[in-house]
Parts: structure tokens; sequence; C-alpha cells
């Protein structure tokens, strides 16, 4: 009966909480760091790897081995659906202590904050300065998890990670070097990273120069037809993977895509699995990949 | 560049304009229906449905092209439309409703594969709504040769095209085999629509609203007829798709050129329809005896409350995890109870008040071919989410709910004035439903198209799922049905005087615009609200209320009590079985309720006429 009453009045008073104070929450810090964990969304399922915490469960696990890849998942991670709509039902069986939410799941927070207690950590697609958000995430997760430390140490690992690629490419004469990030959608439909996006940030961490300098939505994208890449003559195509060989053939092997500058130049590169929207981990990774692929190193 | 892609897109954007115009304007011909296009015959579904497959296929289909399964896909629900539609006679709103049944169906089919593919099917979005960009020749050659051939056939058959439009009893007087030669004709245009549709998508309106402007100049002949939809289809493809590039370099992002047809085209057509008067059938003539018969009263009442006991118990207690089913302890294992229980309640009641919601707009429109699911109220919902998440960014669930319900309020008012006013127009009606959806539908796309993440979330919420409810929400609907339930009970005898006209009622003394209005307003909000829980494709509004009919519920109070309770049941199961079928995964209730109501109004369309034909 208690449970009906807290189910009935949370949504109201948790409303109002929000409403009146929203600095309250974020002020509190756990006695001990919660043992059971449940995540969302992908960016925050690999920081918590990263961190060495092992969630009980996620939303999207199987797709996370697909689009993600590392840090390697688990098997004991049960899987709790989609990330658009998880299993609540199975999300309760797991009695977690913490459930790690986001913005763009904020319709749900209501139902989640009933089985367990729910934070929201967004990492991306606010449209606020995307890197900031990607740091400030990892340090309240550590925070969560009690590895504020470990964040830290993310963090710098991943400045190391950058520096080093950054100079890998100088030693190679890449510096300066102009580059489209993009995802292929479809024959005719691209994907390409530009400013605020993680992709960006990498980028010009390593020295790298962005190729694209059009609008792009609040992740950090724009949908553009392949006819956009032959803007800058100069700059390398990075096709960010999973990509199938179709799907390459779809884009580049067609007369407009062998017409291409960078086509012509030889100068389009597929880079292996690398997942635009996630944590400090994924960047480290990126880079790396891109480093990889502009000097051949890679495959 | 000139070479690879502006040129051969403008070939493509001309030569598939001309193709939906001709396709449309056979269509419309042959088969004496100025509802019938591309898009309301379920071709361009069943295209789409079958490229998804064969996209998620992968290597096992790549056998064939991809174009060659959408082929497949546009020929089979071609033919099904046909089929069902023969056994009607082809008679013209229930043909379009079969159509858009099918097409509904299909959508939702293909909308639950993208649910749970939304990475590898990303492209579905964009060529759902009709994106001409170009990289080679291939496409440009391709559906210009299918248009110059089947032009050439259907410029041939000019004569016999003019006979079947003429009428069965014409043609078949001068001895034409109007069957065999139906079939022929309409073949070539499916063939042709197909040929396009796999090679630039979707493209809403053109087929539907290019033959109906021709009409309006009233071409000479059907040689007339056909040549000039087919001039008027490439010009207006053309510009759209020049209005589309320039839209994508302003706006700075990608805007498909079938969408553009459809927000441009959709409010010209809905004009159109407010100004003339299209030559429908008119209604049915009235039974002037209800005939023989028992009524199950009671009876039927407590048997079907029974059911939906053990529905509810099934869907509260029976559980699957990922090892097995499991009955569930709800007092043992409160917190797993907790989250099944709001859903299951709403669900339920959001199923009674689309059944009631689909009552009320069958007596309004004096039509049982009506419901809110096909006039409109699904694009309105949808595009006020849309809307809400492009405006205020990240949404909570109250602004979700706000914006939804008032998109759905919106275009439910909108489409139902429209109808009050044309009601013995049942085709005029639908088709203002139908252009109504398409144009919200192509805001959507755009939005879908150029979002990120949300979009696949934003498809779940539009697609029903009743993961977001929550137990004061519930509540909150429950109070609104109850009070309708009061309402329509106490109002019964006015509501079910309203599909006899306004001259029986009016001389019984009753106030009928006041009833009408109010009605109105009340189903409106009773389908805007159970949207907000069961999402837009439900059909339980339509199917429901038919179902009540079957089973014999005659007086006006029992059919609501039966509708009420069929349309509960309906839901009850529709959202278990959505969340038991595919554990861990969930499959949004609303879609499941989607198929299996499309397939039931599929089979009682078949089977209504041949109960008619036999009276």
């Amino acid at each position: 009966m208690r449970r009906f009453t807290q189910r009935l009045l949370f949504p109201a008073l948790s409303a109002i909480a929000l409403a009146i104070a929203p600095t309250l929450a974020l002020a509190e810090e756990p006695a001990s760091p919660p043992e059971r964990i449940v995540a969302m969304e992908w960016a925050e399922l690999e920081t918590l790897l990263a961190l060495g915490v092992t969630p009980v469960g996620a939303a999207g696990a199987s797709g996370y081995r697909d689009w993600v890849g590392e840090p390697a998942l688990p098997e004991s991670v049960a899987e709790i659906g989609t990330r658009q709509e998880p299993n609540l039902e199975e999300l309760a069986r797991l009695k977690p202590d913490l459930v790690l939410s986001h913005a763009h799941l904020r319709p749900l927070k209501g139902n989640l904050n009933a089985i367990a207690p729910v934070e929201e950590v967004t990492f991306n697609g606010t449209g606020s300065d995307t890197w900031e958000a990607v740091l400030a995430g990892t340090r309240r997760i550590g925070e969560l998890t009690g590895k504020t430390q470990g964040a830290d140490a993310l963090i710098s690992s991943a400045d190391a990670a950058f520096e080093k690629d950054a100079s890998r490419l100088a030693d190679a004469g890449l510096q300066g070097r102009h580059v489209y990030f993009v995802r292929i959608i479809g024959a005719n439909a691209l994907r390409v990273h530009g400013s605020n996006a993680i992709a960006d940030t990498v980028l010009s961490r390593l020295g790298l120069t962005n190729a694209w300098k059009g609008d792009v939505n609040e992740w950090g994208f724009a949908m553009v037809e392949p006819s956009a890449l032959a803007e800058d003559p100069e700059a390398t195509i990075l096709v960010a993977g999973p990509v199938s060989d179709a799907e390459m053939a779809a884009v580049f092997d067609t007369p407009l895509g062998k017409a291409l500058p960078a086509s012509r130049a030889g100068a389009v590169r597929r880079l292996p699995v690398t997942w635009t929207f996630g944590g400090v981990p994924s960047a480290i990774h990126m880079a790396a990949a891109i480093t990889d692929a502009l000097t051949g190193t890679g495959n | 560049m000139f070479h690879y892609a502006t040129l051969p897109r403008i070939v493509v954007a001309l030569a598939a304009g001309a193709s939906l115009g001709l396709a449309g304007a056979v269509m419309q011909s042959v088969l004496r229906n100025p509802l019938a296009s591309p898009i309301t015959l379920g071709v361009s579904a069943g295209a789409q449905f079958a490229l998804a497959l064969a996209a998620l296929a992968g290597p096992a289909a790549s056998f064939l092209p991809g174009e060659i399964w959408s082929l497949f896909g546009a020929l089979a629900a071609a033919g099904l439309v046909y089929v069902l539609g023969r056994r009607q006679r082809f008679e013209p709103a229930r043909l379009a409703l079969t159509g858009m049944a099918i097409s509904l169906f299909l959508a939702s089919a293909a909308a639950a594969l993208v649910l749970f593919n939304e990475q590898r099917l990303a492209f579905l979005f964009l060529w759902g709504a009709g994106h001409l960009a170009q990289s080679d020749w291939t496409s440009a050659i391709l559906v210009s040769a299918a248009f110059a051939a089947s032009f050439t056939i259907l410029l041939g058959a000019g004569r016999v095209i003019g006979l079947l439009a003429a009428g069965d009893a014409v043609a078949g007087s001068v001895g034409l085999k109007t069957d065999t030669a139906r079939l022929l004709i309409l073949l070539v245009a499916v063939a042709l629509t197909a040929a396009v549709v796999s090679r630039v998508g979707i493209i809403g309106f053109v087929g539907l609203a290019v033959p109906a402007i021709v009409r309006l100049c009233r071409p000479r002949s059907v040689t007339h007829f056909l040549a000039a939809s087919a001039g008027l289809g490439a010009l207006a493809l053309f510009a759209a798709d020049a209005l589309a590039q320039l839209l994508s370099e302003l706006g700075g992002t990608l805007v498909p050129a079938g969408a553009v047809t459809a927000l441009f085209g959709a409010p010209v057509l809905f004009l159109l329809l407010s100004r003339t008067r299209l030559t429908g059938r008119p209604n049915p003539p009235l039974r002037m005896t209800a005939g023989r018969f028992r009524d199950p009263g009671r009876r039927l009442t407590a048997f079907l409350f029974a059911i939906l006991v053990v529905a509810v118990l099934v869907a509260l207690l029976v559980g699957r995890t990922g090892t097995g089913w499991e009955i569930l302890d709800p007092f043992g294992d409160e917190a797993v109870f907790l989250t099944r229980l709001p859903r299951v309640l709403g669900a339920l009641l959001a199923g009674a008040a689309v059944a009631l919601s689909g009552l009320l707009v069958q007596k309004i429109v004096g039509n049982d071919l009506a419901s809110p699911e096909l006039l409109g109220i699904s694009g309105g919902a949808a595009a006020g989410i849309v809307f809400a998440a492009l405006v205020l960014g990240v949404l909570s669930r109250a602004t979700l709910v706000v914006f939804g319900m008032a998109g759905a309020i919106g275009t439910t008012l909108i489409v139902l004035w429209f109808a009050r006013r044309h009601r013995d127009q049942i085709a005029a009606v639908l088709l203002a439903g139908i252009a109504l959806g398409i144009f919200l539908d192509s805001i959507v796309r755009i939005a879908l198209v150029n979002a990120g993440m949300q979009a696949a979330a934003l498809l779940t919420w539009m697609s029903g799922s009743t993961v977001l409810v929550s137990l004061p929400e519930s509540l909150g609907l429950g109070l609104l049905l109850v009070i309708a339930f009061g309402l329509v009970v106490v109002c019964r005898r006015a509501i079910a005087l309203l599909d006899l006209g306004a001259a029986v009622p009016r001389a019984l003394g009753l106030k009928v615009r006041a009833t009408q209005m109010a009605t109105l307003v009340l189903a409106a909000l009773l389908a805007s609200a159970a949207t907000m829980v069961i999402g837009p494709l439900s059909f339980v509004g339509l199917i429901a209320p038919h179902l009540a009919r079957l089973l014999r519920a005659r007086r006006f109070a029992e059919r609501v009590i039966a509708t009420l309770l069929i349309g509960a049941i309906v839901m009850t199961l529709s959202d278990w079985i959505g969340r038991v079928a595919m554990v861990p995964w969930q499959v949004p209730g609303g879609l499941v309720a989607g198929l299996a109501g499309s397939l039931g109004f599929i089979l009682l369309a078949g089977r209504e006429r041949a109960g008619a034909a036999g009276a």
C-alpha cells in the first residue's frame, strides 16, 4: 500500500521539487556507492565500464556490441530492451539501486523513479557545448559511483592520448589536414559531423581541420547529399564504422562518388567501429582510429 | 558534378512526376474513383515494407536488387487491395479505405522493423519521404524508360480506359471484358508506380491530387486527361524538388521533395475539396425495418465483461522474463507489479476511450467506415509532439502530453468540422482526412530525417507505447471516460438519431447542430487523450464499433457498452502481447493493435459485402 501512495504522489512531488530546487539534487553525495547500476545510454555504459564499474543491466546491450564495441561489454550485463523503450519489468527485476538516464528520456523519468533512484547524465544532443557535457557527465558518473579519481584519470588519459596521436600525425606531416567525418545513411544521404560534434573536438585536438563548415543540428551533424563533400577539394573523407562494402560502394563507387575530389585523390578512408555520440572512451578510440587511417597504419 | 548529380536529378523529377500523375489518372479512371492513387491503393506502402525487409535480410536477399523486392511488395499490396475491392464492386470510399487499411498495416509493420533496427534502417526515413538526389544516370534512365513504355501502352489503350471510365454497363454493352481489361491496365499503372517508388521513394500526393486538379479543368477526353495529368505531375514534382533544394540550402537541413509535394499539395487539395462537390455515392438507403432479432442484451454485456476480466488478469499476472513464462505474485513482487499496473490500466481505458470516440464519429459522419484513426488525428498528435521537440528540445512527459493532445484535438476538429458540412459525401471527408494526414506526416518526416537519436524515441512514443503512462494519468483518463460515458448515456437518444440526417431528428424536436457540435468535441477529446496513451494507429476506434454490431448489439445503450468493452479487451490484450512477445524487447501495444486491427478490418471489409449482397 505504501508503494501505491508513493507511486501516486511521487510524480507530483518530484515535479514540485524539480521546479523549486534544481540544485538540491546535485548537492547530495551517496553515502556508499551504488552497486546495482543500470545504464540507459551507450555513452553512460562505456563510461561505467571504463571506470571499472560493471552495471547489472543496460538498454540496447546487444546494439552496444555492434556500434560502440570498446570497452567490451561483459556477458553478465542484462539486456533490458531498446534505448528508446526499455523493458521496465526486467529493470525492476534487476532491483537496481541507481538508474542512469538522460534528458532525452525525461518523459519516462517518473516511471523509472518509481523503480529506483534516477540520475540524468546527458552527454549528447542538447545543443550545449558537447565536449564540456561529456567531461561533466564523466565526472558526474565518477561522483555517483565513488570513482572521482578514476573519472579524472580517464579524462587526463584522453588528453594524453590526443597529444600522442597529434604528434604521430605531425610526424607524418599531416598537421592541419582537412577532413570530412561522415556516417553513411543511404546511397544519397550522409551525416557529416561539424561544429560541436565530438568528432569535431577530436579532429581539432589532433591538429586536423574539420572541412565541414556548414550548419549542424543539436547533435552536431548535418544530413547532406554526397555532392556536398566536393566543396573542399583538399579534404580526406573518413567514414565511421561499422560500414559494409555495399554501403561504401553505393556512395563512392557511383559516377558521382568517383568524381568527388577525395575519391580521385584516393583519400576516402574507412574507420573501424567508431561511436560518434559516446563519451571519453569513444573519443579516445576515435582519435586512434583517425590517426591510424590517415597515417595508413590501421586497416 | 553537374552531369552526374544535377542533370539526372532534373530528369528523375520530371519523369517520376509524370509517371505518378499518369498512374494516378489511370487508376482513378478505370476504378471510377476520385480517391484512387498509388498511396491510397497501398502500392507505396507495399514497396516500402518489402524494401525494409530486404535491407534487414541483407545478404540473404541480395541475389535480387532492392528495386525488384520493392516491386514485389508493391504488386502484392496492390493485388490484395484489388481482390478485396472487387468483392466490394470497387465502391470508391470502401476501396480507398481498404487501401488505406493495408497501407497502415504495412506502415505499422515497417515501423516495428525500424524500432528494432533504428541504425540500419535510418535510410528509410529519407526514402519514405521521397529524396531525389542522384549520383548517376541509372534512376533517370530507368524511370524515363518505364514512363515512356507505360505512356505508350496506356495512350494506345485510351479507348478502353475511356470505356471503363464510362462504367461497366457501357463497357460491357460494347463487348469489352471489363474485368480483364481493368486488371491489365491497373497492372501497367502499378508496375509504373513501383518502378518510381523503388528508385526515389514515396512521393505522397502527386498521384492523388494532380488528376483531381486536372479533372476540375474538365479535360475533353481520356487521352487529354492522361496526358495532362502526366504533364502537370512532371511540373509539380520538378517545382517541388527545386523548392526542396532551395529549402535545404536555406535551412541547413535536408528537405526531401516528396515531403514538399505533400506540404504544399495537401492544403491545395483541401481547399479544392471544400469548394467543390465530388460526385460521390449517396448514403446507403435507410432500412425501414430492423428485421427480427433476439436482443442479446445483458447476456452480451456479461459475456464481454467476463472476457475483459480474464484479459486484465492475464495482462497483470502473466509475464515473461528472459528465461521463460512466470505467474506474478502481486504482493511478493510489488516492484514489477507496480510497473505493470499503470500500463494495463492505461491500455484498457485508452482502448475503451478510442472505441467510444469511433462510435461517436461514425454517428456524426453517418458512415460506419469513418474512425478517428483515418481522419488525420494520427498526423495531428505526431506533428504536435515533433513541433514541441523542435521548439523546446528536451521534453517532459507533461509537455509531450499537452502538445500531442493539442495537435490531435486541432486536426480532429478541422476534419470533423469538414465532415459535418459534407456529411453525405464520405469520399470527400476521407480525402480531406487523408490530405491532412499526408500534410502533417510530411512535416514529421522532414523533422525525423534531420533529427538525431530522438527520432527513434519520438517514433516509439508516437507508435503507441504504454511505457510512459503513469498511474495518475490513467486515473485522469478514467475520469474523462466516465464523464464521457455518462454524457453519452444521458444523451443517448439524441446521439442515436444523429446518423438519420437533419430532417428526422429536427422533426422530433432535437437541436441537431448543438448535438452534433457537442458530440464532435467529445469524440475529439476522447480520441486525443487515448492517442497519447496508445498512439494514433491502433485501429480500435474503427474495429470496436464494427465488432459490437457484429455481435448484434442493437440498442444504442447496449452498443455503447459493448463497444467500450471490446475496445478495452482488444487494447489490453494487444499491450500484453507487445510486452511479452519479444522479451526483453518491447513492441508498442498500439502497434500490435494496429496490426491486428487493420488485419481485422481487411477481413471485415470483405465479409460484410458478402453479407449485404445476400440480404
